[in-house]
């Protein structure tokens, strides 16, 4: 059983009541995401995240975190460019002394001066740990360069200087913008009692300032023209990590349904045509896909492969064939029935648990997707046709404009990547200015 | 179709029954109003169903009790290189058709394998319960093994051990910790197995491993979700019912001598921070101390308020990150402790704070206050694990392939209610013992400890 409604300081709540375990969720979505950190301050919501975890005023940290156990409860807090998140999971006979704590956290916060410090210096700690993670510079680096001066193409998780620059003000500011009832989804799944939620959420939230929905208006980004490699060179590298990918679509678009159904069979199974021919013909990766990404605007298409360094340009090239033999000559009528095939018959799996049911509705107000994103997807997909799939490819992705990024050992592989077909700039990065 | 391959099993061990599938036993899934349910073919499969109609999907799990702990030396990895073989060609299957079948169908179909096990998952709707059935039925008695795939096989699993091991410096100091702890008992090998044996595998030993461990008796078929029972209990009667049981190889006891001493191996790698990583002998899943050191393992790590955060990332601030596990391993296995040094800081400093913190817990008892928060996050995570069809299976198939006992899944949130602060204070002392450990250090590389500016 699902619900909507509104609380009394305007925030929009999104129900799905279901008994199959002793459990509730209960998600606090601000629309208040890193697209809103100040030029300069790169890294600031994600910072007020975790200055807000250190808890309400007169209460320390380490009790807070004391008094979600004792209820056993688990708490998470995260940051997307378009959205901050605070998602609760507890014991149902707990929810009110969630609702309590969470109330108090995300209206009282205490954001003491030591305690913003203390998160920033761990923020720059882990920061400088992340460089560990090839998959992870592969990503920021690709993302970055590939949207160009679009504000989704901002980091995320700030640098060093900028994570310096935000002091306690900055997030004590932050939160009398963004914490307001119309900039606040509530999604709350399981086992509550429905006649009561309306009076525990207005009890816990109904006195925030009404404010007002902060969700950016956003234009696309610009495609960059031409073929872009970087290498972000780390040392010792025995395996790549290679991002290729251009601008994609938003689900607004009507061309985002028969991408989604030509990427699919693209590489969006284990038994499409990049999968097959990277990893399970050649064995050159343990990964082979392609996807698109989603957000507020239209977003990146990319295609993601790991092989050993003494593979990456044979492997890139091959890559590189097969996106041009796609998008010039879409799918064949085989691959489109097992593309819609699988997308139609999986459908319950995006919907057998009330937590994913929920995530669904969440999505279509966070991103304000069309509101038959999910419900309709089973019959758009049902439509499409492979001339759908090839104008769509025709007017979405071009051969010609790709941004690259490989994270490896630039001394061993530059020579071999830049004289890859059609590169027009090469750029190499060390690891630790990513 | 392929042609019928030499590589087929030979049909062996006592013959083939057409009875059908006995029921073994039913219990209470828990607090919940679903039941258990547990039949045996003649030919030794054991079978779990579960039965929960509140959506239109199953999970279809085949675990099999076979990990890299069965593994030769020379031949590490062989069990998981299996793994992946198992999506090829079968007598009735051309290559890539398994995950054809499955995607058409609209499910997911993946696998994994670890020290004692491996264990092969299928998520679907749930009217594709008979292409399941078939289709696993087919791949455990009709694979067929050649040489071109064996060899492309080889090459994805080279691949992902660079990916785990080779270029991640936690993957590469985890491996080393259990060689250092285990020098004698097979834990000490990774699953992935060593490149040089990845390397040298060939057709032939994959045909023995096949022959010799995927047996009706040495598996058992999970499935839950949304199904008829009685229409289940044919199809899996009619396809798994022609195949014969194995005479399983007896694998010779290990027992690792205890360590008199610390052990201690120091790395230099290309990482921009100090790292450390401590192993502790653990005991086994099944052992009744499993239970009280996991409370104790919570009550340092588990959560923000845990001992060790506490100490580490905030009042010392000198870890990034700070963690610690034991492993579920049939045998006693390893309670690791992991530290993420912050720059600046060093090794010695964390591991001067994590002993004061570990001779705390032997010395001192834990509030009751402590216990109870920590048992309760516990309720919390045995909840969540059970969300989906593919969770209770996959819980039902570890209990029964590790413990012998799916059932012991219900009992076991009551042993961790029931373990005391006199038990924490009791396994610490057993257990964290200096002497004992195995400790692996990791330092940067000139030049590798930049900052991101």
């Amino acid at each position: 059983m699902s619900d909507r409604f509104t609380t009394s300081a305007g925030s929009l709540v999104l129900t799905e009541h279901n008994r199959a375990l002793p459990v509730v969720g209960l998600g606090l979505s601000l629309r208040a995401g890193a697209l809103l950190d100040p030029e300069g301050k790169e890294g600031m919501t994600r910072l007020f995240a975790r200055a807000l975890r250190m808890g309400p005023r007169g209460t320390r940290s380490l009790s807070f975190e004391q008094s979600l156990e004792r209820i056993g409860a688990q708490l998470s807090l995260s940051v997307s460019q378009s959205y901050a998140h605070i998602g609760a999971l507890v014991v149902a006979k707990n929810f009110e002394p969630l609702l309590e704590l969470l109330s108090a956290l995300l209206t009282q916060p205490a954001f003491r001066a030591a305690d913003v410090a203390q998160v920033r210096r761990e923020a720059i700690a882990d920061l400088i740990a992340s460089t560990d993670d090839d998959r992870s510079l592969c990503v920021r680096n690709f993302r970055s360069r590939a949207l160009g001066d679009h504000p989704y193409a901002r980091s995320r998780v700030g640098t060093l200087a900028s994570l310096r620059r935000v002091g306690q003000s900055d997030l004590i500011e932050h939160h009398a913008r963004v914490v307001a009832g119309k900039n606040l989804v509530i999604g709350v799944w399981g086992d509550y009692d429905p006649d009561a939620l309306p009076g525990q959420l207005d009890a816990a939230f109904g006195a925030l300032p009404r404010g007002k929905n902060l969700r950016p208006k956003l234009k696309h980004p610009k495609l960059r023209r031409g073929r872009h490699l970087c290498i972000v060179d780390k040392p010792e590298r025995s395996q790549t990590q290679i991002l290729v990918g251009t601008l994609g679509t938003h689900p607004s678009d009507p061309e985002h349904t028969p991408l989604l159904v030509g990427n699919t069979a693209f590489g969006g199974l284990f038994t499409s045509r990049l999968t097959h021919e990277v990893r399970a013909k050649r064995g050159w990766s343990y990964g082979a896909s392609s996807g698109l990404t989603h957000s507020l605007t239209r977003d990146l298409w990319s295609m993601h492969t790991y092989p050993a360094a003494s593979d990456a340009r044979a492997c890139l090239e091959l890559q590189l064939e097969l996106f041009e033999r796609w998008v010039e000559d879409g799918i064949s009528e085989r691959e489109l029935k097992a593309a819609k095939g699988y997308l139609i018959k999986s459908h319950p799996f995006e919907v057998d648990t009330a937590s994913k049911r929920l995530d669904r509705k969440l999505d279509i107000e966070l991103f304000n997707w069309p509101a038959d994103h999910h419900t309709g997807m089973v019959e758009a997909v049902g439509a499409v046709g492979c001339p759908d799939i090839a104008r769509a490819l025709s007017r979405r992705l071009s051969a010609r404009d790709l941004m690259i990024t490989v994270v490896a050992t630039a001394s061993e592989l530059q020579p071999q990547l830049e004289s890859l077909p059609g590169i027009e700039s090469v750029q190499v990065v060390p690891f630790d200015r990513v | 179709m392929p042609p019928k391959s030499p590589t087929a099993r030979h049909k062996r061990g006592a013959p083939a029954s057409s009875a059908a599938p006995r029921l073994v036993s039913e219990t209470p899934f828990g607090e919940s109003s679903l039941q258990l349910r547990r039949f045996r073919l003649a030919n030794g499969l054991t079978v779990l169903l579960l039965r929960d109609a509140s959506a239109p999907v199953l999970s279809y799990q085949t675990w099999l009790r076979v990990g890299s702990r069965h593994e030769q030396p020379g031949k590490t990895g062989l069990a998981h290189l299996f793994e992946h073989l198992m999506f090829n060609e079968t007598e009735n299957l051309g290559a890539g058709l398994f995950d054809r079948r499955i995607e058409a169908a609209g499910g997911e179909t993946n696998a994994s394998t670890w020290t004692d096990w491996t264990h092969y998952h299928s998520d679907l709707p749930a009217a594709e319960l008979s292409t399941i059935v078939k289709l696993e039925a087919d791949r455990l008695q009709n694979l067929v093994l050649r040489e071109p795939q064996v060899r492309s096989e080889k090459e994805v699993v080279a691949n992902e051990r660079r990916f785990r091991v080779e270029d991640d410096v936690e993957g590469t100091m985890q491996e080393l910790l259990y060689a250092e702890a285990f020098r004698h008992h097979p834990y000490g090998h990774p699953t992935i197995g060593w490149m040089a044996d990845i390397e040298g595998f060939t057709t032939r030993d994959c045909e023995r491993f096949y022959r010799r461990y995927y047996a009706p008796n040495n598996t058992t078929l999970v499935i839950a979700g949304d199904f008829d029972e009685a229409r289940l209990l044919r199809l899996l009667q009619r396809h798994y019912g022609p195949m014969r049981a194995a005479r399983l190889p007896k694998n010779p006891a290990v027992t690792e001598p205890t360590q008199r001493r610390e052990r201690v191996s120091r790395l230099v790698l290309s990482t921009p921070t100090e790292k450390l990583l401590l192993g502790y002998h653990a005991p086994a899943f099944g052992d009744p101390d499993y239970a009280a050191l996991s409370i104790a393992n919570e009550l340092l790590f588990g959560s923000r308020s845990a001992r060790l955060f506490q100490r580490l990332v905030r009042r010392d601030q000198c870890a990034s990150e700070v963690t610690g596990s034991i492993a579920p391993f049939a045998e006693p296995g390893l309670l690791d402790i992991y530290a993420g040094l912050r720059p600046e800081h060093h090794i010695e400093e964390a591991l001067a704070a994590i002993e004061e913190e570990l001779e705390r817990m032997k010395d001192e008892t834990v509030s009751e206050d402590e216990l109870e928060r920590v048992k309760s996050r516990a309720e919390l995570g045995f909840l969540m694990a059970m969300e989906t069809a593919s969770g209770k299976a996959e819980q039902l198939g570890f209990y029964e392939t590790v413990l012998g006992d799916a059932a012991l899944l219900f009992t076991r949130l009551e042993q961790y209610r029931r373990v005391s602060t006199a038990d924490v204070r009791r396994v610490c002392a057993r257990f964290f013992e200096s002497r004992r450990r195995t400790r692996i250090e990791v330092r940067p590389a000139d030049g590798a400890s930049g900052a991101a500016a």
